[in-house]
């Protein structure tokens, strides 16, 4: 019962979140001086004819409570600019853009996660020996490393120069083409978990139960893998909310290098061209699956350390 | 008061007393001072940061990380005073260079060096000299000699070259094709004179061509020279980044912290909020939303401060805004654990019976005791910093030409890879140094300030 509670309460932040990007969204970009219809040979009447069209001459709060009305009905209104009159919902559903965008993603996060897990265990078991050094080393670099660089280190060693990828990745029609786009994706989260597990697994190892396990004489395998692995856990998975954040990021670097048509793309082409529905789509595409996966590790965070107590006040 | 002490004597039974019969006088002296300091147990008090630096320095990937962050420090602060490139000027016959390589203005100068001359001063390898050439008159002084000299009209860019054991002891190298391919053409004469006009520009022969260590890009700017700079503004803008955070977070936190209840809850809540607000997006947004009235108000302003931002480029303080409002949350978090353990502290109610005003007692005793953690946190929140800024400064936003920051440069040569892999690389090595230094300290700090979090 105090999970459902709990549930309900925490989709309604959610839900609060959502309204206060898309008003935060909303207010910035058309505190952008001039009007998106201004170009060099526009004159007043046409831009003032071009907002009466779209509705931009309305009040700020009432185009937004518009806005917001129609996207509760699924409308996510049509482009200004840079597919003028087409749905934004087709430009950014279309082709196949957004579902390309979430495969990468979800591969991307399914990589880091079975990557990263088992090389901060492998970390943690061999503790202090070389394995453990070379991981370390290795993580540490990965964390340093921009994406970018890394997205044009690899496409020019491996689709360049040895020739064994695919240089542009298009539409990832075969399965080699997700290669290079997911790794890249995946370098920087796989390393960040992989230190994360190692750290909470050294936590765990320090705590009385597994001290109790040792002396029942368990085999020290099966004291790591089952006893201390499950609970250093909580961390990794506290960490998929910002995951996601980080691995969509990526993602707007990482389309842009393979030449990837997805939507990661529009986004920053949105902004600069002041399409404002495109923005509005995009960033509220993205921000409620950020919103989304932090609902979900919230809840599972409850459902696997019960010992917690969220709904208490204040902490 | 002699007369009122009492003195108690102690009959010494031989028999019990082992070595009774060995004893001399002389050990009945007083012990001198060395002897009573010899005895002493306590040691010299270690202070808190005294025992953190022993701690610190037995780290050793730590130190090796400070040392090469101090290394990259010298690199970017001092380095730029040492090299006679200018990360801005474009040296017209130099574009285009790998590493280490001259070009051929550079490698004529270089003959003649090698050939005995004196010294060169090349207009082309160095800054300043555009505006040299438009006083008309130039002189420099070589074995006590002042030689002065103008130039013909319509030299543009030369090379002078100084041989005391020429004819004639000067030469200047210049591009007639100016427009053209900027390819070094022919050597002249020049007059020579012993007095120098009034206004005059005295010019410093170098004995050397300086390479080009890291080559040049397509503009013939010299790459180094802009790494060391674009390095520069990249730790500036996470230096101040990281202070903009700290301070806000520290206040935002700690009075969150130590006001508990339902101010507590009500801040924590707008943290929350702050936080799952998908950042990235907000700031791509906010860096076009800002362009336009930050520009307008630095060039309305006649404000010092407003100046001095104004030099830094739009881009940047940006940047810092969008720090100042969204990145403050994780520390402000961790300030009000922080808090939250340390008011509970009986030198906090001490205080506070004592009369001290809330401010005073987050001021003078709250934030002190959670210093260890200010500067952790602070350390990592510097490569954050950094690699925010890169990656909006590669989608084309942030730091804006002729300024440069290493996203920028990484970001400049992505479409030559291929052709000059090398400009790529270097800046992009010494962004992935600074962050994996910075990152490798900041761990060492952690360990060094906080003990009881060694992993």
């Amino acid at each position: 019962m105090d999970l459902f509670v709990y549930t309900l309460k925490r989709i309604g932040t959610a839900l609060l979140t959502l309204l206060l990007v898309a008003a935060i969204t909303f207010f910035l970009m058309n505190a952008i001086p001039g009007s998106p219809f201004m170009t060099d040979k526009s004159t007043p009447e046409q831009i003032a004819l071009a907002n009466a069209k779209y509705g931009l001459d309305k009040p700020l709060v009432v185009q937004f409570v518009n806005y917001i009305k129609n996207l509760l009905h699924g409308d996510m209104g049509t482009s200004l600019k840079m597919q003028q009159d087409t749905a934004v919902a087709k430009i950014l559903f279309g082709q196949g853009k957004f579902r390309r965008s979430i495969q990468l993603g979800v591969f991307a996060l399914l990589t880091s996660i079975i990557v990263g897990i088992p090389l901060g265990c492998l970390c943690a078991y061999y503790r202090g020996k070389w394995i453990d050094s070379i991981l370390r080393v290795v993580t540490t670099v990965g964390i340093a490393m921009p994406t970018f660089v890394i997205a044009t280190l690899m496409l020019f060693t491996f689709g360049v120069n040895l020739k064994i990828l695919p240089v542009q990745s298009g539409t990832l029609d075969s399965p080699i083409s997700y290669v290079m786009p997911v790794i890249t994706m995946a370098l920087y989260p796989s390393c960040h978990i992989a230190k994360l597990t190692r750290t909470s697994m050294l936590d765990s190892i320090s705590q009385d139960y597994i001290r109790t396990a040792r002396a029942k004489g368990l085999k020290t395998k099966m004291i790591l893998f089952k006893h201390a692995l499950r609970n250093s856990l909580i961390p990794v998975i506290t960490y998929l909310g910002p995951l996601t954040a980080s691995i969509i990021t990526g993602s707007l670097v990482v389309e842009q290098i393979y030449s990837i048509p997805g939507i990661g793309s529009y986004f920053v082409s949105s902004i600069l061209n002041r399409d404002y529905p495109i923005i509005m789509g995009t960033t509220i595409l993205l921000a409620a699956l950020i919103v989304f996966m932090n609902l979900v590790v919230d809840i599972a965070y409850k459902i696997v350390d019960p010992r917690i107590n969220l709904t208490k006040k204040g902490d | 008061m002699d007369g009122h002490k009492t003195v108690q004597f102690f009959q010494l039974d031989p028999e019990r007393v082992p070595g009774f019969d060995s004893f001399t006088s002389e050990d009945f002296e007083s012990a001198s001072a060395e002897e009573k300091s010899s005895m002493v147990q306590m040691h010299k008090s270690v202070s808190y940061w005294q025992d953190a630096w022993r701690r610190f320095r037995a780290n050793h990937v730590s130190m090796g990380a400070l040392l090469v962050f101090v290394l990259i420090l010298v690199f970017s602060f001092i380095g730029p005073y040492l090299i006679p490139y200018s990360y801005e000027d474009q040296y017209r016959s130099s574009q285009k260079l790998g590493p280490m390589e001259y070009s051929e203005v550079e490698q004529m100068a270089r003959e003649v060096l090698a050939n005995g001359a004196e010294g060169i001063y090349a207009t082309s390898l160095k800054s300043g000299s555009l505006t040299a050439i438009s006083k008309g008159s130039w002189y420099f002084t070589a074995n006590g000699t002042t030689y002065a000299f103008t130039f013909e009209s319509g030299v543009e860019k030369a090379t002078l070259i100084y041989d005391k054991d020429a004819e004639n002891p000067v030469y200047i190298g210049y591009d007639s094709d100016y427009e053209g391919d900027g390819v070094y053409s022919e050597i002249t004469v020049v007059e020579t004179t012993d007095t120098p006009a009034e206004d005059a520009q005295e010019l410093t022969l170098s004995k050397s061509v300086f390479p080009h260590v890291f080559g040049t890009d397509s503009q013939g700017r010299d790459l180094m020279a802009r790494c060391m700079y674009g390095a520069r503004v990249s730790i500036i803008i996470g230096v101040v980044a990281a202070l903009i955070v700290l301070f806000i977070g520290a206040l935002y936190g700690s009075i969150s912290g130590f006001a508990g209840g339902r101010v507590d809850f009500v801040m924590m809540r707008i943290v929350d909020l702050i936080y799952s607000v998908p950042d990235v997006l907000i700031v791509l947004l906010l860096q076009v939303v800002l362009k336009d009235p930050l520009q307008n108000w630095f060039d309305s302003s006649s404000f010092p401060l407003v100046k001095a931002l104004s030099t830094l480029g739009v881009g940047i303080v940006s940047i810092f805004i969008t720090f100042a409002l969204l990145y403050w949350v994780g520390m402000a978090r961790v300030i009000r654990g922080q808090v939250l353990s340390l008011k509970e502290q009986e030198y906090v109610t001490a205080a506070t019976v004592l009369g001290a005003s809330s401010s005073k007692i987050i001021r003078r005793h709250l934030l002190p005791n959670c210093v260890g953690q200010l500067i952790i946190s602070t350390c990592l929140q510097i490569p954050s910093a950094i690699f925010l800024e890169s990656f909006l400064s590669y989608l084309g936003l942030g730091v804006s030409a002729p300024m440069a920051s290493l996203g920028s440069l990484c970001s400049d040569a992505q479409d030559t890879f291929l052709m000059y892999p090398y400009r790529l690389l270097c800046p992009a090595l010494l962004l992935s140094l600074i962050v994996l230094s910075l990152n490798l300290i900041g761990d060492g700090l952690r360990d060094a300030l906080d003990p009881r979090l060694k992993s």
